[in-house]
């Protein structure tokens, strides 16, 4: 899952981007809304870490304008601002939740799941495909009953493939959705993540689509033999 | 003890005691104007007899008692007579005359006592030698008379000396009520209710006191005001240093790498080292505001200050290799001293501190921070290249930063500096320094005394 985080504050912005990675998220940050703006025009992020009180523009201004142009990237807004009216105004300009610094770590992970899980319309923490279950909290795989240990990369992989069972993806959207700017690439990564899905899970957990990219394979269930 | 009471004791204590004064005095003159009163009338009448008596013989004569009817109205026929002869022969009496003394050469008043009572008695020889008048009269008579008059006056004192209490009593709790009903106001306010108060039933002899009350109200209540500003403003600006280093400590916790971890962890140093530093300077401000302009009259020793302040930059000047120049008024020139003033020397020294650590911090590594005293003001100038026209009106804002910062600081330095420079009725003028090319070479800070001050 890709993130954004706008925030001005460099030790928080460094903190959140490096503990937020360590969970298995992408993540790019900015320090004000400007270059954030940019950067969310030219990447597919799934959400947005957005603080108000910011040097040039005002979080809220940002957000804003953002839903005015009609963006639907799901928006947390985190914040030193507590007053009930701010949160009020925060979350009536378009934010998806709203939280007041300081904050745990794993407790933001756990709400951009959330906000993101609403914004697919599955609001349910287990994702379901034939015999597959994902836990996108907990990031634990079952197949047919049985737990299957996954690299956080391929992790993401399957993930991002979940989350839109029904759409191909070139591997550029692939890489788009799965490294932030200034992760290192290596070179067929792509390749390599669905071999080890076809070979941890089943072969038909991914289907390749020649000359596009790659789609979520059909629900199959491991035959009991 | 409350005013009413102050009031009432003497009051009531007071009246009764100098009713029994007046009283007294009372009794002790009727006493005295009564005996003179009735002892010239014995001697008229011992007058008036001696000289109607006819010199001739005179036979022993008893006077008639005169009529009932008469008697209790006057009740004077208490004046008794006798008259004899040279010889002491009774020649004219009344009925209580007869008991009357013959006392031969006796002339004037003799208080003597006769049949168990006493009497008060005038002798007068006629002219002739021939006669002797006398006229007594028993004292219980005047005592009687001096009693019936004194009762007469007490009667409508003793009616009217409680009805005055009462009187008194009721004006003065009405002249009271006013500050009871104050008091009760007072009391029954809230901690947080600083409204004024309003005096309109007050007396106008209490109405300098409201107005005082009402202005100390409000200075309460901008005291308070700053407090909970100070309060809500440093709650907000905690929030994400505190955030900061939650989000390094936990990614420390969670860092797929050692190094990741390191980088972390030596984050969360950074975080603590400026929460630390916005703490400090939390409560030196907290300190600044609280302190009290008339607490503060020592005549300031600037070379102790400068002292004092470059001390706590050393750390931060030897780590930038930047370099701090002290300049004073030229001595051997007669210059005046530099900006005489009375105050403390800590805050000002913290002041100082805050105005040269901001100029090292902006400036580039190994430049000079120059500190300038006059006999009018004190200006520090960086080499920090200035702050935008826009963000100067902003500068000492609390908790405001100038944006596109990559320094750490709390956002307080410049408001403690303006706080206590207002403590010492001074005020801080920020500017650009133009260099070369008209462009800003650095920042120039201005401390001088506030217009229309006179110095101290």
């Amino acid at each position: 899952m890709r993130v954004l985080i706008i925030e001005d504050d460099g030790l928080l912005g460094d903190g959140l981007a490096s503990g937020l990675s360590a969970l298995g998220f992408a993540v790019d940050w900015f320090r004000e809304t400007r270059s954030g703006a940019h950067a969310l025009e030219n990447a597919p992020y799934d959400a947005i870490i957005l603080d108000l009180g910011l040097p040039s523009e005002d979080g809220m201004e940002f957000l804003q304008r953002m839903r005015a142009g009609g963006s639907t990237t799901p928006v947390l807004v985190l914040t030193a601002r507590d007053a009930v009216s701010s949160r009020i105004a925060g979350l009536d300009a378009g934010a998806d939740d709203y939280l007041v610094k300081p904050v745990a770590l794993q407790e933001l992970g756990a709400r951009l799941r959330a906000i993101t899980r609403r914004a697919r319309g599955r609001p349910e923490p287990t994702w379901r495909h034939g015999g597959l279950e994902y836990n996108p909290a907990s990031k634990s795989v079952v197949w047919n009953g049985e737990t299957v240990v996954l690299t956080s990369r391929e992790l993401a992989l399957l993930e991002l493939l979940l989350a839109n069972p029904d759409r191909v993806m070139s591997k550029t959207q692939i890489l788009e959705k799965m490294y932030g700017w200034g992760d290192e690439l290596e070179s067929n990564a792509i390749e390599v993540f669905v071999y080890n899905l076809r070979r941890k899970i089943a072969p038909e957990i991914v289907r390749t689509v020649r000359g596009v990219g790659y789609a979520l394979g059909p629900p199959a269930v491991k035959p009991s033999s | 003890m409350t005013l009413q009471r102050r009031l009432l004791i003497p009051l009531l204590i007071g009246v009764p005691l100098m009713w029994l004064a007046a009283f007294g005095y009372s009794v002790l003159h009727a006493g005295y104007e009564i005996n003179e009163l009735f002892d010239t009338q014995q001697v008229r009448l011992a007058q008036q007899v001696a000289s109607v008596l006819p010199s001739a013989n005179l036979l022993p004569t008893r006077l008639k008692a005169p009529v009932e009817a008469t008697r209790g109205a006057a009740d004077l026929d208490d004046l008794s007579i006798a008259v004899w002869d040279a010889s002491g022969t009774k020649l004219l009496f009344d009925r209580e005359g007869a008991q009357l003394p013959f006392v031969p050469g006796m002339h004037g008043f003799v208080d003597a006592t006769i049949g168990g009572e006493v009497w008060r008695l005038y002798y007068l020889p006629s002219d002739d030698g021939t006669r002797v008048v006398a006229v007594g009269q028993e004292l219980k008579e005047r005592d009687e008379l001096l009693t019936d008059l004194l009762k007469s006056q007490l009667l409508p004192w003793a009616v009217t000396l409680p009805l005055l209490l009462a009187v008194i009593a009721l004006s003065v709790r009405h002249a009271v009520r006013p500050v009871r009903e104050l008091a009760h106001d007072l009391e029954s306010r809230g901690a947080e209710d600083l409204r004024p108060m309003h005096g309109n039933k007050l007396p106008d002899d209490l109405q300098p006191m409201l107005a005082a009350l009402n202005r100390l109200f409000q200075r309460i209540g901008v005291a308070l005001e700053n407090e909970r500003r100070l309060t809500a403003d440093a709650a907000h600006e905690l929030r994400t240093p505190l955030a900061a280093l939650r989000a390094q400590w936990e990614a420390a916790q969670v860092a797929p790498s050692d190094e990741a971890r390191k980088h972390a962890l030596n984050q969360v140093g950074v975080g603590i080292e400026r929460l630390s530093h916005l703490v400090v300077q939390l409560l030196a401000l907290a300190g600044a505001e609280s302190t009290q302009t008339t607490a503060m009259k020592q005549a300031v020793v600037w070379p102790n200050v400068v002292g004092n302040a470059l001390s706590a930059c050393l750390p931060m000047i030897e780590t930038r290799g930047s370099e701090v120049e002290v300049h004073w008024p030229d001595d051997s020139a007669g210059a005046a001293a530099p900006l005489p003033l009375l105050g403390d020397e800590t805050l000002l020294s913290t002041l100082l501190r805050n105005l040269i650590d901001n100029a090292l911090r902006y400036s580039p590594i190994g430049s000079h921070v120059h500190v300038f005293f006059e006999p009018d003001r004190i200006v520090v100038e960086d080499q920090g290249g200035g702050v935008p026209a826009e963000q100067i009106l902003r500068l000492g804002d609390r908790f405001h930063r100038a944006a596109g910062q990559s320094e750490s600081g709390s956002g307080l330095g410049l408001s403690i500096v303006r706080r206590i420079a207002a403590l010492h009725g001074l005020e801080v003028r920020f500017g650009n320094r133009m260099g070369a090319k008209e462009a800003p070479a650095g920042l120039r800070v201005e401390v001088r005394r506030r217009a229309g001050l006179v110095p101290a």
